[in-house]
């Protein structure tokens, strides 16, 4: 079975996540494309056209950037390739609201 | 109004109101920055700009702030902070529908990630002046306006502050425009414009794979502003959509 190659955006040089443009499916390479350095990564799980796809390894109740800013706080541990969104990120400031 | 006859004005002559709604990603990564970009020149060039929904500030304050002078990034944070007290003080989530489904099916997952894309429209100019909802903006150069995400209250604040023209991006689909001013809608989503062909006056869905294009993305965008001032009809006017919603006693956050 060939790979299939989909293409993500990186939006800031320090950013932890990309964006996919395309719906990507477990395995696919990710070649991502932006600000900063060209890379090269598995997609861990499927991942919806224009979810996250995380971009390095990062750790439960770590701060996730995007955009040069934290978007918000991971709740389980993720690996590059990893599919993020709210079952694993979870906002800074609408938990301050409270 | 029949005994008006039309002057010719320079681009600088111009005041939009920049407005997003039933945001996805694409209209962080390319409607908004397109927006953006049109801001920009059309600042340079003398004119003006105002943008609100306070709420899609939150996780950007800085970078707005760092755009003004202390007394208006003093009223941008306050702005902020007032909005997430009064939601506390009712005792409801301040965000528990922002982002809400549509916005988090598209792929937008917090609000901080929201926020990158919904001031990516303000462009990279100053911001000169600090609005309260609905105040009248009668100087050149860029806004922050404060007022509510809800789209059809935001845009009638920004239209009640003078703004002659409305560009509005979205990412979903979203057939609101403003009854008083034509109201330029813009998507980033290919798929949204093919599903939608009467909602939106301009599509910019190359920018996602080509951001190169971005110039001539706003070239055409500027022209087709230009257009509109001029007398050429939205599909909002065409189809007799708009209205104008006054932000409720009580407010929405």
């Amino acid at each position: 079975m060939t790979v299939r190659e989909v293409h993500a955006i990186r939006l800031a040089e320090t950013d932890d996540v990309a964006v996919v443009l395309e719906a990507t499916r477990e395995g696919d390479r990710v070649v991502v494309a932006g600000a900063g350095e060209a890379a090269d990564l598995v997609a861990r799980q499927a991942i919806p056209q224009h979810h996250k796809v995380a971009l390095v390894a990062l750790v439960d109740g770590q701060e996730v950037r995007r955009g040069g800013v934290v978007i918000g706080t991971l709740t389980a541990g993720v690996a590059a390739g990893d599919y993020v969104h709210v079952h694993n990120l979870t906002s800074q400031r609408a938990k301050a609201a409270h | 109004i029949s005994t008006q006859r039309r002057e010719a004005f320079p681009l600088g002559a111009l005041r939009l109101a920049l407005e997003c709604g039933l945001s996805d990603p694409t209209s962080g990564l390319a409607a908004n920055p397109l927006l953006g970009r049109v801001t920009d020149r059309l600042v340079a060039a003398g004119g003006a700009a105002v943008f609100g929904e306070t709420t899609e500030w939150l996780g950007s304050e800085d970078g707005l702030a760092a755009r003004a002078t202390r007394e208006i990034a003093a009223d941008i944070y306050g702005a902020v902070e007032r909005r997430e007290r009064l939601a506390a003080g009712c005792g409801i989530d301040l965000l528990f529908n922002n982002p809400g489904r549509a916005n988090i099916e598209a792929g937008l997952t917090t609000i901080e990630d929201k926020a990158i894309g919904s001031v990516a429209k303000s462009g990279t100019a100053k911001i000169t002046q600090f609005l309260a909802y609905g105040d009248r903006h009668e100087s050149p150069g860029l806004a922050a306006m404060d007022g509510p995400s809800y789209t059809p209250e935001s845009l009638t604040g920004l239209v009640a502050a003078g703004a002659q023209i409305a560009l509005f991006t979205s990412g979903v689909g979203n057939s609101y425009v403003s009854r008083i001013a034509p109201t330029i809608k813009v998507t980033g989503n290919a798929e949204t414009a093919e599903r939608l062909p009467e909602q939106f006056d301009f599509v910019c869905a190359d920018l996602m794979q080509r951001p190169d294009l971005m110039e001539a993305a706003a070239d055409a965008l500027t022209e087709r502003i230009l257009e509109v001032a001029s007398g050429a009809l939205t599909y909002g006017e065409i189809l007799g959509e708009g209205e104008e919603v006054v932000a409720r006693f009580g407010e929405t956050l």
